[in-house]
Order: C-alpha cells, then sequence, then structure tokens
C-alpha cells in the first residue's frame, strides 16, 4: 500500500503518487509568459527556485481555474514545475489503485490519468504529474 | 619568443603529452624494456633541436639521457628503479625549461648547476632527485569531472539566490548590527565564491588554438600544400566544455580550407598569388558570443560545381537553382551530402560535411557564416555562445509586465519625450530617429502581444548577429547581475526567450532572446563580413561644451574617453604642466585650458596612447558635426556653427601637443642601435630579452640600455655597451662570445 496525495483539481477529486511528488507549497504571483501554451500560467518563485507554473484545471480541458493558492511541486526531466490545485485534501495511505477500463473519462481526463483510486470517503481518479504539464491532447488556447 | 622556438616549444610539450604513457608504465616495472624506444626517441629529437636552437641546457641534458638509454637498449646496463627516478627527473626538467621559453610563463629557471646532478644521477646507483614536477607548485592542478564543475554552478548560484532572499528578509525584520555586518561578510564571500567557480569553467581559446600549429602542418605537408597559420586572440577566454564541443568543427573547416581552398604552390604561381597561402583563425569576443573565423587566401567556393552537384544529388531543382544568387549559392555548401570535390581524399573525405558542422554548431547555440570570394578565398565565422549563466541585465517594463535583457546587447536608451529620439509610424511598421539616425522600431508591448500605455523609452539594440534596432518600452530598471537558467521545453519552444531567472528582489524574470525578437520581427542581419570595413563618409560626432573661460567650444567626439568630475583639491602643477588627479593619477591638462584649480565637469581626451583632461564650465551634447568653416591656428581647427552659435573646434594636434607618449611595458627598454642583421636579432635580442628588456632596434632616447658599435661610439658610459666587431679591431668582445656578451648585459641591467 502507497502514500497518495489527494486534491481538487477542476472541482474532482484527483490523486498524485505520493513518489511522482516533490512537495506541495503555497503559490505566490505567478508571471505570466508572452505566448507561452494555454495550460502554462508561468512562473513562479517558491523557496527561491524557479518553477514553471501549470493550470492544471486548462490541462484537463476544463478551462483556466480560480487562482490557486496551493501547487504540487514535481521535477521533471531537471526542470522544477508547480502544478496549481483548488485546494490539497489529504494524503492517505490506504487507497487500492484499479485500471481506467470502466470508467467513462473525457479525452482530456483521459490522457493524463492514470488509474482509478479507491478511499474510505469515495473514489478518486490518479493522475500522472508529468502528463498534466505536457498534455498530449492538443489544447485550444 | 620567435617562430622557430615557439615551434620547439610545442613540438616537445606534445611529445610529452604522448610520452606520460611510456613513463608511467616504465616507472611501474623498470625491467620492462618494450616502451624504452618511445623515450629514447623523444630524447634523441629534443637533443637534434636544441643544436639547432642553441639551447645548451636542454641538449646537455638530453644527451646525458640519451647516452643512458642506448646502453640500456644495447644491454650494457639493467634499468632499475634509480635510473627510471632519474630519467624521470631530467624529463621533467626538460619540459620545465622547455615550458619556461614561453616568455608568458613567468616560470622560475632552475639554476644551470642543478642540470649536472640530474645528470650525474643518471650514473649513480641510487639518488634522491626532487624531480621539478614536484617543485613545480604554481602549475599544479587537478582533474575535475564536468559535471561537477556544473553541480558546483548549479548549487552556487543557488546560493547566490538564497542570499538575495535573506538580504531581503533580513533588511525588513532587523536592525540587529551584528547580524547585519555578519551577513555582509557573508554575502560578500558568496559573491567570491561564484566568480571563482564562474572562473574555473573558463579558459583561453589557445587550448584550442595549440594544436593547430601541428595539424596546419601536417594536413599541408600531406597534401604538399604550403601554408602559414596566422592565429589571434587566443588569450580570449571561453568555457571549458565549448572549447571541447568546438573543437570538431574547427578542426574540420581548417582542414577543408587546406584541402579544398588552397591551392598547390604550383597553381597558386600559375594565378600570380604568393606560393605560400595564409590562414587566419582569429578568435574574438562579443557580448557573450564568441566568434572565430577562419580566413583562407584560396580559391573559395566554386559555386557553379557547387551547384551542379547539387542539383545532381537531388537537393535543388535545376530551375530554382538557375534563380539562385551567388549568396543563396554558397549556403548550399551546408546541405547534406555535398562536397565541391569529387574525390574523397585522405584528410577531409571522412563522411563529415559542413552541414554536420554546422549541426553541431547550431546545437550548442551558435551559427556558422560564410562569406565565398571566389578565387580569392573563403572566410568562415563559427559563432557560439560563451555559455557564461550569469550575465549583467537591464529590467524593461512594459505595461504591468517586465522582462531582462542581456546589457551586452543594449548600445543605448534614449527618452522619446525630449526631442532627442521620437517615433515615427510609416506605412504600418515605426521607425525611431535617434539622433538623426534611422532605426526599424518595434513597441515590445507588440512584439509581446502585451497591452500597454504608448511607451516613453527607446531602446537601441544591436545584436551580435549584426541586427540593429529600437525596441519602444515604459520604463527601465537598474541593471542586475542574473543567473540565467533555461526555460522549460515548451516554453523555450516559443522561440523569444533565451530563459529565466531570479531577479534581485525575488520575483522570477523571464529573459528576451534580442536576436530572436530582431528575427521574429523581421530585422535583416546584416552578413557577418570579414573584409576590413570601408571607412564611410559617415557624420563625425562632436562633444559641444562651455569653456571655463565662457567660450563655446566642441570636441570630436572619437577623442572623447569619458566625462568626469573634477575636484579643486585634486590639482597640482609641476614642471610648467598643470596636472589633476584622475583615478589617483596625475594627468596633464590640456594647455589650451589651463585655468586656476576649481570643482566641475571635465572631459577626458585620449588619442588612443595619450590622455589628458579637458576641464569645462559645462557640458552641452553631442551632437553630429555641421560643415567646418576652418580655421587651422590657434589650437583652433575650425569654427562650426550649432544652434546659431559658432563653437571652436578644438585642434587634437595641439591638445596633445607635449605630452609624451606613457611607456606601457613595465619592463626597462634595450636599444639596440645595429642593423637588424640575424645575429643581432637570434642571439643578442633574445639575450638581452632574457636579462629583463624590452627590446627595441634603432636609437631610442629613453632607452635605459644602448647598444652601439664601439667604433662609432668610442669610449661607452654606463648605460651603453659598445660592441666591437673582431675584425674592427676592437677592444673586448667578440660577437659571438656569447658568455662575455650576457655578462656585460647582466652588469647594465644591475647598474639601472
Amino acid at each position: 500500500m502507497s502514500l497518495h496525495l489527494l486534491v481538487e483539481i477542476a472541482g474532482q477529486r484527483v490523486a498524485f503518487a505520493a513518489t511522482a511528488i516533490e512537495a506541495v507549497a503555497d503559490l505566490g504571483d505567478v508571471v505570466p509568459i508572452p505566448f507561452a501554451p494555454a495550460h502554462v500560467a508561468g512562473l513562479a518563485a517558491i523557496r527561491s527556485q524557479l518553477v514553471t507554473v501549470v493550470d492544471a484545471s486548462v490541462a484537463v480541458g476544463a478551462g483556466p481555474g480560480t487562482n490557486a493558492a496551493r501547487a504540487v511541486l514535481i521535477n521533471h526531466e531537471g526542470h522544477r514545475f508547480a502544478i496549481g490545485v483548488d485546494r490539497v485534501i489529504d494524503v492517505v495511505d490506504d487507497a487500492t489503485c484499479d485500471p481506467l477500463e470502466t470508467v467513462p473519462l473525457s479525452p482530456e481526463w483521459r490522457a493524463v490519468a492514470t488509474g482509478r483510486l479507491t478511499t474510505l470517503n469515495g473514489f478518486a481518479l490518479l493522475l500522472d504529474p508529468a502528463r498534466l504539464i505536457n498534455p498530449p491532447v492538443t489544447l485550444a488556447g | 619568443m620567435d617562430e622557430l622556438t615557439g615551434e620547439f616549444v610545442a613540438e616537445t610539450r606534445e611529445m610529452l603529452d604522448a610520452l606520460g604513457d611510456a613513463l608511467l608504465s616504465w616507472e611501474a616495472q623498470p625491467a620492462d624494456t618494450r616502451r624504452l624506444d618511445e623515450i629514447f626517441r623523444f630524447v634523441h629529437t629534443v637533443k637534434g633541436s636544441c643544436g639547432f636552437l642553441d639551447l645548451p641546457r636542454i641538449a646537455a641534458l638530453a644527451h646525458g639521457a640519451e647516452t643512458a638509454l642506448a646502453n640500456v637498449r644495447s644491454g650494457a646496463r639493467v634499468a632499475d628503479v634509480a635510473l627510471v627516478g632519474a630519467m624521470l627527473g631530467i624529463v621533467d626538467r626538460i619540459a620545465h625549461l622547455t615550458a619556461a621559453l614561453d616568455p608568458d610563463s613567468r616560470l622560475e629557471v632552475p639554476p644551470p648547476a642543478s642540470d649536472a646532478d640530474l645528470i650525474a644521477a643518471l650514473d649513480r646507483p641510487s639518488a634522491a632527485i626532487v624531480s621539478d614536477a614536484a617543485r613545480a607548485s604554481p602549475m599544479r592542478s587537478v582533474r575535475v569531472a564536468v559535471p561537477l564543475l556544473e553541480a558546483l554552478m548549479a548549487q552556487v548560484s543557488d546560493l547566490v539566490l538564497v542570499r538575495n532572499d535573506l538580504a531581503r528578509t533580513l533588511a525588513q525584520r532587523t536592525d540587529d548590527d551584528a547580524v547585519r555586518v555578519g551577513f555582509e561578510r557573508l554575502s560578500a564571500i558568496v559573491g567570491d565564491l561564484r566568480d571563482s567557480v564562474t572562473r574555473t569553467r573558463m579558459q583561453p581559446i589557445d587550448r584550442l588554438f595549440s594544436a593547430l600549429p601541428r595539424l596546419v602542418r601536417d594536413t599541408a605537408n600531406t597534401l604538399g600544400k604550403s601554408v602559414r597559420l596566422e592565429i589571434a586572440g587566443a588569450d580570449v577566454e571561453i568555457d571549458r566544455e565549448m572549447v571541447e564541443a568546438i573543437r570538431d568543427p574547427l578542426i574540420h573547416i581548417v582542414r577543408n580550407a587546406i584541402d579544398h581552398g588552397i591551392e598547390t604552390p604550383g597553381e597558386r604561381a600559375a594565378l600570380g598569388k604568393p606560393s605560400t597561402s595564409i590562414l587566419r583563425i582569429a578568435a574574438h569576443q562579443s557580448g557573450n558570443q564568441i566568434g572565430i573565423e577562419i580566413d583562407d587566401d584560396g580559391r573559395g567556393i566554386d559555386l557553379a560545381a557547387l551547384v551542379a552537384r547539387a542539383v545532381a544529388a537531388g537537393v535543388i531543382d535545376a530551375g530554382r537553382a538557375a534563380t539562385l544568387d551567388s549568396a543563396s549559392a554558397s549556403q548550399l555548401i551546408f546541405a547534406p551530402g555535398l562536397s565541391t570535390r569529387s574525390d574523397v581524399t585522405e584528410i577531409s573525405g571522412r563522411g563529415v560535411g559542413m552541414d554536420v558542422v554546422r549541426a553541431n554548431v547550431e546545437r550548442l547555440g551558435g551559427t556558422v557564416a560564410l562569406v565565398n570570394r571566389p578565387g580569392k578565398g573563403l572566410s568562415i565565422t563559427l559563432r557560439a555562445p560563451l555559455t557564461l549563466s550569469i550575465v549583467t541585465a537591464l529590467t524593461l517594463y512594459v505595461g504591468t509586465q517586465r522582462f531582462a535583457v542581456s546589457r551586452n546587447a543594449i548600445e543605448e536608451v534614449v527618452s522619446l519625450r525630449f526631442g532627442k529620439a521620437r517615433l515615427e509610424t510609416i506605412g504600418g511598421g515605426m521607425i525611431a530617429v535617434v539622433r538623426g539616425t534611422v532605426l526599424p522600431a518595434f513597441a515590445l508591448a507588440d512584439l509581446l502581444g502585451l497591452v500597454a500605455q504608448p511607451p516613453t523609452l527607446a531602446v537601441v539594440v544591436a545584436t551580435t548577429s549584426g541586427q540593429r534596432y529600437v525596441l519602444a518600452v515604459d520604463a527601465i530598471g537598474d541593471p542586475q547581475e542574473l543567473v540565467i537558467r533555461a526555460l522549460a521545453p515548451g516554453l523555450a519552444a516559443i522561440g523569444l526567450f533565451a530563459g529565466q531567472s531570479l531577479g534581485s528582489d525575488g520575483a522570477p524574470l523571464v529573459v528576451l532572446d534580442p536576436v530572436a525578437l530582431a528575427d521574429r520581427a523581421g530585422v535583416m542581419r546584416t552578413p557577418v563580413v570579414t573584409e576590413p570595413p570601408v571607412t564611410s563618409a559617415e557624420v563625425p560626432t562632436v562633444l559641444i561644451a562651455t569653456a571655463v573661460g565662457g567660450q563655446r567650444i566642441a570636441v570630436r567626439a572619437v577623442l572623447v574617453d569619458r566625462l568626469i568630475e573634477v575636484a579643486a583639491t585634486d590639482w597640482t602643477s609641476c614642471g610648467g604642466r598643470a596636472f589633476v588627479k584622475v583615478d589617483g593619477v596625475p594627468m596633464p591638462i590640456a594647455r589650451c585650458a589651463v585655468v586656476e584649480p576649481h570643482d566641475g565637469p571635465a572631459a577626458i581626451l585620449s588619442d588612443g596612447s595619450r590622455h589628458l583632461v579637458l576641464p569645462l564650465a559645462a557640458i552641452a551634447d553631442l551632437v553630429p558635426m555641421p560643415s567646418p568653416v576652418p580655421v587651422g591656428h590657434g589650437g583652433v581647427e575650425a569654427l562650426l556653427q550649432i544652434d546659431g552659435v559658432s563653437h571652436a573646434l578644438l585642434d587634437a594636434l595641439t591638445l596633445f601637443d607635449g605630452i609624451a607618449t606613457p611607456v606601457r611595458s613595465s619592463r626597462p627598454i634595450a636599444a639596440i642601435e645595429l642593423e637588424p642583421t640575424p645575429w643581432a636579432q637570434a642571439l643578442l635580442a633574445p639575450l638581452l630579452d632574457a636579462a629583463g628588456y624590452e627590446v627595441r632596434f634603432g636609437p631610442l632616447p629613453a632607452a635605459e640600455l644602448s647598444i652601439r658599435l664601439a667604433i662609432e661610439h668610442p669610449g661607452a658610459s654606463e648605460g651603453e655597451i659598445a660592441l666591437a666587431r673582431s675584425a674592427d679591431g676592437g677592444p673586448e668582445v667578440a660577437r659571438y662570445d656569447r658568455a662575455t656578451l650576457a655578462d656585460l648585459v647582466a652588469v647594465a641591467r644591475k647598474a639601472a
């Protein structure tokens, strides 16, 4: 049984494997970048380090999220990213994970999800943070 | 160092590098004499070269080693640990003395007497030899893996950022002086640490160039061509990793130039060219880029043949080929699989074409440009970033956003408010008029798709790719040192940004790439031309000011080094001339402006070697020079009408009249007042050089030591050495009596 972080993105309960993320942090001011892909909110400084801020809500096809105050930090191929989330719900260590086959998902969600997590308080989609950073589905700007 | 000695030093150094393995394995197993031949060849070659070059110390060492090794080879002697040790001592000493031949090395030369000990040690069964390698501590170095340096650099960069962060926090939260003093000290050390770490990554490009003379000589010999290599800018420093990365492309281009570009001596003679061709390789740093120009005087690219081959290879169709201009046609050399020669040669025919060279250089973030002069030669310019990850940058404000841009790219910043510069919209585009010069202009907000107020500042940008344009912005911040980090791949793909950074206020900054911006905006790149620039009839600029006496004066702007403030207390008078201290050093005041000491502005004027101070009452402006009314006396070159007022254009000749050229060298000068015969150049001059003199030919009043023929100057006084050819019946010194000459020079040097 492994640790999972439960967060809310675009009104949905989703989960990240604890091994896939570095930390959870407060998100400060985000500096937008001209011509950046729609799901990239901009740059931020977290603990004196530069991070690229990803708007997870856009990445899953739900349109721009409200200003996220919390972010999940990950390190992907040597670059640091902060995935903005609506809120951090919990850390669970007793969830079971099942394949996605039985879940009807929109293409955007399907592109970033890797499994269905069952917790004591209900289901959550297990997301791959690397796919949120580079959403395989072309997003309309 | 003359050319022959230089070659000897380079060659010996190369042989020593190659010899390392043989020495090590011999040291490990003295009885194993298989590697002996290599060492024998080395000392034998060195001995031979020394005979030519008159290097008796090295020759004696090599001779001793050669004798001992010959005995081992003939079986007359058994190699033991003592012999190996003695041999290593000799090889190290040869290496040391050879390195010391390079005047730049500043190596201490061990006393000649100690050579005899080393040679004697070859015959002693065991001896304690202190090898020069152990003593030469200034030259010691360790090898460090590049990834470790990278990690160090990244950690130091982070340290700098944390320091900046902490500095802000401390400023808000504490008044404790002890904490503040401690932090300031820490902060200074962090700064020094960053400088040191940055330096560990830099090294002179000479490391790349030092292999070239050999490469050129070997390649030219193989091909039966005669090539003279001229290298310039070997002291330009670049990132050590960049040295490795540029090596292959550079070697390839050099080989290509000799193989394909340069003709055989016979062909050159038939074309009326000098039989020896000249290959020039010059490095120069511009901004945060390094440029390496490889310039030959060979046949250039045969465009007709190149286009024909491109058509044959299917790179381009015949119809399109017919419409190519020569610049585009020469670009075909970069197409994959093309060569201007049909025969594959030993030298260049390695399946690596210019396409690979260009791809490799572009992968480094560089460019390859060429200028073809059919029948006359080819110039290829490699440009690559110095990969300095720390740059001084300015912050440009646009609307609610700000961006950083390397200060190197910014020529000047001019306000749009006071008529110094203006923007005009013309045909949907914008041009800027900055002091009469017209430049393409772009609102940074438009380029970045942002909404902003009308701009107030014109930033004149000049890129390393030869683009010059104006970026109009709202405001500009103070320069700051930024650690530039790569953007995440998805953002780097936008193609307008050079990276990201944390500003000194701790907020993220996007760093603009001025070349990419210009390309996006469609600014023409000026081709890099290596021909000497033709002096254009550009209107010169003059500095206009009010002299202390109230006259309106003008000085050509090229003479103005910088503008300063001087204080009356820094004035002094000496030997009929007035001086004022600038940066702690007295600098002469222009005669035409000698006035009572006073506080005020002044211009430092320079003619390239001499400097003087021109005190002024007020400095007005820099303006284009209107047509002059020549005057030509009284220290006034001409009268200029500027804004309806006559200004006296000061005459540069009069200004600098009577100001001595400073002796730049810290070494005293020895003047050889003899014909520059081979004897004087090859024997006398090095002798004087070795004694610590800067050698000049011809009579020089400033010389500390003059060397003359006794017969013309009987009765030599102190500071003179009168030589006499034995044929003239002169008294003391024969021309080839090296020891006596050296003594005479040494005595003169001491007396001085």
